[in-house]
């Protein structure tokens, strides 16, 4: 069993070896440096591009609507993987809350309160659970600004989730809320379903086209659709066509999700720390 | 509505899954008949769409969130920049039986999982499951497969440890998930050594492209190996014993399938991304069809003689299944040896043809019958309590339609007329004989053997006095698992009486989507 | 020379990552090792992505297009898809390697071996 496994490691190994002597150097052929010059005054320039990224950073502006590049290929034209993305995050929170529903006991659901900053057990020192009191408010509007401004600057709506979800963490571990896990996971799950719902009725909503068409770009500027013009810009918030609603939807989605996970294991701990 | 249909089959599941918490207010039986009518909508729409593809032998394409579901690249370009859906043959004939067995397994599920605060998410994990699989075998984009991978195998983790509270399944489900992610994190690099070379992740589109040079090579190795990990073929089959009989048996029945999946991934990949037949070929097919045919005996006897020994019912079955793997592999496995050879594919035509033929048959007959014995042997547990075979006896005289079905699928596999084992067995031994006698003498002591071995649990299960004090539960069967046996033996019945309709209208197209030299 | 460090950093890291996974004897390492593989895996994308003197792919507030370089976005997005896909599969197998204590009472494979005979 071990030779055959130190085999197999060696193997993989060399094969990967082997596959990086023959990549190209870093930075070389994919994709090409002179895509980005302004060649034609024509809004759309789709001809002169040789690889799939190059067509991205050339039309994604003025087809999404959309200054982020990478927004506008999650959102828009690798909007399924998304998709599917968001449903793996569904499934595990669905598996976990599976998983772990038998160690919760009937008592937790109606021991229903919040513990107070000043009430606390000799557990978490008072500056602590103040502090992060303080700083759960400003987390939470770094999450929001970061889904809400998805298309125009570096994030979107897993970032931004995730920065709100660490919020949640901090609130956790700082704050020792245990004792309200059953209602509040039912409340979470269910925003979680309507982040997710959202998310794939727009998907339907585009059927008219096509499924997860960007319906909304370059169309009336009161609802996401300014068009952008082709070059560096201050950014807008109304444009991007579906992405800012897709966005929003996933924001929803990843905060209660993984905050879901969070207060599920962290109560698994905690009950087993105070049974012993 | 038509053109949609492609992405409406894999979204409507989606859908239902996502809103189910919201429709179990409402109540449990409403929760029920929206799932089953999610679940026949799936199988409606994907049976309507038989008649164009097997028969016209039409290819379905839909390219999401394009300006039109058949515009594959934007006016100029020579590259697909969306995700694109392609539906031939192949995936149509996986999708229809994978859709078949999700809802025999929703059906059989109906009272054998117990209605507590589980039964919702284990329902909603059953509806992703067949998302996953459906959504791998539709996708053209490789990306886009991995992703519905991790949606199959993440589901399937969860459903395998489902009982959390005994012993074993939590390590069961463990193991199958370190098996799947060490899995796609390779076939992952795999995808990245391809879109290091030609920039995109369009099956159709690197195929046109492939210049077969050594990194694409490797990255066959890194994309085959996983998939035939997860397919459970030996070397590589030690967790399909532990997972298969630590699951719910629905939920084995389904894993079946989710196994065969991957086993479409390898054959997908193997043709529709690297297959080239008209060009001077470098990817020597010849090696590569050994290579997955010593895969495939190896799997045949060590599955079998391992399944010999056992004494648990269920894994018995599952070491089975390793054993059945290996004929698929072996059929497919001369096809592509004799793919584009030297004699420009006359031995194809002469019989690598009907070996592909006898493969392909054998993975959807034995996604029915394999399912099948996995319920029965669920009935099995659940009326002594236990999967020791040793502590069976006497059960045809309390399940007379149990009794029947599992009849019915032990002949199935081991090839015995008129099940639909047979067919197929059959052909896989003809053609194979033409390739290589001495191969088709090993594929029929395995079916030998096997037939031994379901002897023996038909005598010791089934045969023998009735001992009510064995029994730990002797109510009736709800009627859910009896219509979910019926339908699995009803399909077992109709593609072994008529093997030659089922060749022509559902594996032929099947061939001519993965082969182009026909 | 950059560019070999580059892919060796990858190979590397998935060597670890497997090494681990494959010699380690507790589950939670375990874990910890497929996360080390799935790292590398995306610092593989990251590497393909790279240009030199390459900008992030945004347009707000961007430098003149004459200058504009951009690093290649596709992989990116897919490496926001993996890493989320890879925390969900952590979090799945922490509470696998949380049931398997409780039932077992141990997390090491090897005194896990007996599970494999049923009663």
């Amino acid at each position: 069993m071990k030779l055959a496994s130190f085999l197999s490691l060696v193997l993989i190994t060399g094969f990967l070896f082997v596959a990086i002597n023959k990549l190209h150097p870093v930075g070389a052929p994919l994709g090409n440096p002179d895509v980005l010059k302004d060649r034609s005054s024509a809004a759309t320039d789709i001809i002169n591009v040789n690889t799939m990224d190059d067509y991205y950073l050339r039309n994604s502006q003025t087809e999404t609507g959309s200054n982020n590049v990478v927004s506008s290929i999650v959102f828009d034209y690798r909007g399924f993987d998304t998709l599917g993305e968001a449903t793996v995050l569904f499934l595990v929170v669905t598996s976990i809350s599976m998983l772990l529903s038998l160690l919760y006991k009937r008592e937790d659901v109606d021991d229903y309160e919040f513990r107070k900053p000043n009430e606390f057990p000799g557990d978490v020192s008072r500056i602590i659970s103040y502090g992060s009191y303080l700083l759960y408010p400003l987390i939470i509007t770094f999450g929001v600004y970061l889904v809400i401004h998805g298309h125009l600057s570096p994030g979107g709506g897993f970032q931004g989730g995730a920065v709100m979800a660490s919020g949640t963490a901090l609130l956790l571990v700082s704050a020792l809320i245990t004792r309200h896990v059953h209602r509040t996971r039912r409340i979470f799950s269910f925003f979680e379903s309507l982040g997710l719902t959202i998310f794939i009725s727009m998907g339907f909503a585009g059927i008219g086209t096509t499924f997860l068409y960007n319906f909304l770009a370059n169309g009336s500027s009161t609802l996401f659709g300014r068009a952008i013009p082709f070059g560096p810009n201050p950014g807008f918030l109304n444009s991007g066509g579906v992405l800012p609603v897709l966005s929003f939807a996933i924001g929803v989605e990843v905060f209660f999700g993984l905050s879901i996970i969070l207060v599920t294991l962290f109560h698994v701990a905690r009950h087993r720390k105070d049974m012993e | 509505m038509t053109e949609h249909l492609p992405v409406l089959i894999i979204a409507v599941p989606l859908l239902a899954a996502f809103v189910l918490p919201i429709v179990r207010i409402l109540g449990v039986i409403p929760r029920d008949i929206f799932v089953f009518s999610v679940f026949i909508a799936v199988n409606v729409m994907l049976m309507s769409l038989i008649p164009d593809i097997c028969i016209y032998n039409k290819t379905l394409h839909y390219v999401l969130g394009a300006a039109s579901p058949s515009t594959l690249t934007p006016e100029g370009l020579a590259f697909p920049i969306r995700i694109v859906l392609k539906i031939d043959g192949f995936s149509l004939l996986m999708a229809v039986f994978s859709a078949i067995v999700g809802l025999v397994g929703f059906l059989y599920s109906h009272k054998f999982v117990p209605e507590d605060g589980r039964k919702n998410y284990y329902v909603i994990l059953l509806l992703l499951m067949l998302v996953g699989m459906i959504g791998l075998e539709f996708t053209n984009d490789l990306f886009n497969f991995f992703v519905f991978l991790e949606i199959l195998s993440i589901s399937c983790a969860a459903l395998v440890a489902f009982r959390t509270n005994q012993k074993h399944p939590p390590y069961a489900g463990y193991k199958y998930l370190l098996v799947s992610s060490l899995a796609t994190s390779f076939f992952l690099l795999g995808v990245g050594l391809c879109y290091a070379q030609y920039g995109s992740f369009n099956m159709d589109y690197i195929n046109r492209m492939l210049n077969h040079s050594l990194l694409d090579r490797v990255a066959l190795v890194f994309m085959i190996i996983p998939l035939a990990m997860k397919a459970g073929a030996v070397p590589m089959h030690m967790w399909v014993a532990d997972t298969y009989s630590e699951a719910p048996a629905p939920v084995t029945a389904m894993l079946v399938t989710a196994s065969q999946a991957s086993l479409y991934g390898v054959f997908r990949l193997s043709f529709t991304l690297f297959g080239n037949s008209t060009a001077n070929i470098s990817i020597n097919y010849h090696t590569l069809g050994w290579i997955i045919i010593i895969l495939g005996v190896l799997s045949m006897f060590i599955g079998v003689t391992m399944a010999l020994v056992q004494h648990d019912v269920k894994r018995l079955m599952a070491f089975h299944s390793v054993s059945q793997t290996g004929y698929m592999l072996l059929g497919v496995g001369v096809g592509i040896a004799v793919y584009a050879g030297h004699d420009g594919g006359a031995a194809f035509h002469q019989y690598g043809k009907l070996a592909m033929t006898g493969g392909i048959f054998h993975i959807i007959n034995n996604s029915m019958y394999k399912g099948l014995l996995f319920l029965t042997a669920g009935v099995m547990v659940r009326r002594f309590g236990t999967a020791n075979l040793d502590r069976m006896i006497g059960m045809a005289h309390r399940d007379v339609f149990t009794t029947i079905a599992f009849i019915v699928g032990a002949l199935a596999i081991a090839g015995i007329p008129p099940f639909s084992g047979f067919a197929s067995k059959l052909i896989i031994f003809e053609s194979v004989y033409h390739f290589n006698p001495f191969l088709s003498v090993i594929a029929m002591f395995v079916s030998v053997l096997t037939l031994a071995s379901f002897l023996k649990v038909f005598y010791g299960a089934f045969l023998g006095p009735e001992r009510k004090d064995l029994l730990v539960d002797n109510n009736p069967l709800p009627h859910g698992m009896t219509a979910g046996m019926g339908i699995m033996c009803l399909f077992i019945l109709i593609m072994g009486i008529a093997p030659e309709a089922v060749i022509k209208y559902l594996i032929d197209p099947a061939i001519a989507g993965l082969v182009k030299i026909l | 020379m950059t560019d070999f460090f580059l892919y060796v950093t990858v190979v590397l890291l998935v060597f670890f990552g497997l090494s681990a996974v494959l010699f380690k004897r507790n589950l939670i390492k375990i874990v910890i090792a497929l996360n080390i593989l799935e790292a590398g895996v995306n610092l593989f994308f990251i590497v393909l992505a790279y240009r030199p003197e390459g900008t992030a792919p945004i347009f707000t507030l961007a430098p003149e297009l004459e200058k504009l370089r951009m690093v290649l976005p596709t992989p990116q997005a897919l490496i926001l898809t993996n890493i989320v896909i890879g925390f969900a599969t952590t979090a799945l197998m922490l509470v696998f390697a949380v049931f398997i204590y409780r039932n077992n009472g141990t997390l090491d494979i090897r005194n896990l071996k007996g599970v494999e005979d049923h009663d």
